[in-house]
């Protein structure tokens, strides 16, 4: 019988579920009250001040089909790992109701939503919960990179999704597994990523 | 300078050296210069007019310099404008060593020296917008964004090139 990880799954907004591994959930908000930037990208909600830090503050649901509206949202502080061009940090992801910690294992990878190809820019994997897809956010792509233009008709693994070659477990061709991928991110932010 | 040097941490610590703050507002927006960009300060009814119609300059500055200096407009939304408001009285001339531009704004104040802002670099999931903002600082009545003369020139130039982006 596979391992089971522990991720803790979050409604992204417009339907969407996302998760991330147990060590990267650091704080779930009722009511952020997230700071406008001008003319900041539109999945960028603004920024928190949290913990006497200034934290970018991310939403998916512009990015994904069939946003919801009139959403009450509320936000979950993720870690992200250091990269070659960013030091490990601390984001906001705004989530439409509180987390849910979930076992993962590997029989449960599945492909990603192919409605919503720009998730395939932030994460690393994907597994299926309820007849779902639910990917596994890679954080540091998410607070740490800019959006890349995303075709809605590039296919996972094709050149049109290279960022999504370099991704662990099954999807990514070859590696640590969808429970891998978040074992991997169990490591903890301190772990350093390309 | 190499992508190793230019991460989050090098990019606050350079937006944190600076020396002194000049504070700006336009409408309802905040911005925080390092003053050590800063090559004047003038009112906008010493400006001239723009050399010629149809650019995104709202008037230039002859008086004193080698050659004239541009001057733009941007709304709170930080958006350019082909026209400014009656409210933008004070210009600021910004200089990146090569050229120098000016934005006008409603008024513009240095900061106390003991207003010792602590400055964010701009996130990276931030980056690669249109936008001036090189990052923002925490002062005691909340965050404003900071722009640097080299940001708010790249975005410029970007805004002019593109031929978009201007409103009246």
């Amino acid at each position: 019988m596979a391992s089971a990880n522990r991720a803790w799954v979050m409604d992204a907004g417009g339907g969407y579920r996302v998760a991330v591994g147990g060590s990267y959930m650091v704080e779930y908000l009722v009511a952020p009250e997230p700071i406008h930037v001008p003319r900041a990208p539109q999945h960028c909600a603004g920024l928190l001040v949290w913990r006497d830090c200034l934290i970018p503050v991310i939403d998916l649901a512009p990015l994904l089909p069939s946003p919801a509206a009139d959403r009450r949202p509320r936000a979950v502080i993720l870690a992200y790992p250091a990269t070659r061009a960013e030091p490990a940090g601390y984001g906001a992801l705004l989530v439409d109701r509180a987390p849910v910690e979930v076992p993962v294992t590997d029989d449960m990878a599945c492909p990603l939503p192919e409605d919503a190809p720009v998730l395939g820019q932030f994460s690393r994997s994907c597994f299926a919960l309820e007849e779902r897809a639910v990917p596994i956010l890679d954080t540091a792509w998410l607070f740490a990179r800019p959006l890349r233009p995303v075709s809605p008709t590039a296919a996972i693994g094709t050149s049109e999704a290279p960022w999504f070659t370099d991704a662990a477990g099954p999807l990514g061709g070859g590696g640590a597994g969808t429970s891998g991928a978040i074992a991997d991110q169990d490591a903890g932010p301190g772990a350093e990523r390309q | 300078m190499s992508a190793a040097a230019d991460t989050l941490r090098d990019r606050t610590a350079a937006l944190q050296a600076a020396a002194g703050w000049l504070a700006l507002d336009l409408d309802d927006v905040r911005l925080l210069l390092a003053q050590e960009e800063v090559r004047r300060i003038e009112l906008r009814a010493d400006l001239e007019p723009p050399a010629a119609d149809g650019t995104p300059e709202i008037g230039r500055l002859a008086r004193g310099t080698d050659r004239p200096w541009p001057v733009y407009c941007l709304d709170g939304a930080l958006r350019l404008r082909a026209r400014a408001p009656a409210a933008r009285r004070v210009c600021i001339f910004l200089g990146t060593g090569e050229e120098t531009l000016g934005i006008v704004c409603d008024r513009a104040w240095p900061l106390a020296a003991d207003a010792d802002p602590r400055v964010w670099a701009l996130p990276g999931c931030m980056k690669g917008a249109a936008s001036p903002i090189a990052g923002f600082a925490q002062l005691r009545d909340g965050i404003v964004a900071v722009v640097t003369a080299a940001s708010l020139h790249e975005f410029l130039v970007l805004q002019r090139e593109a031929g978009h982006g201007v409103g009246e």
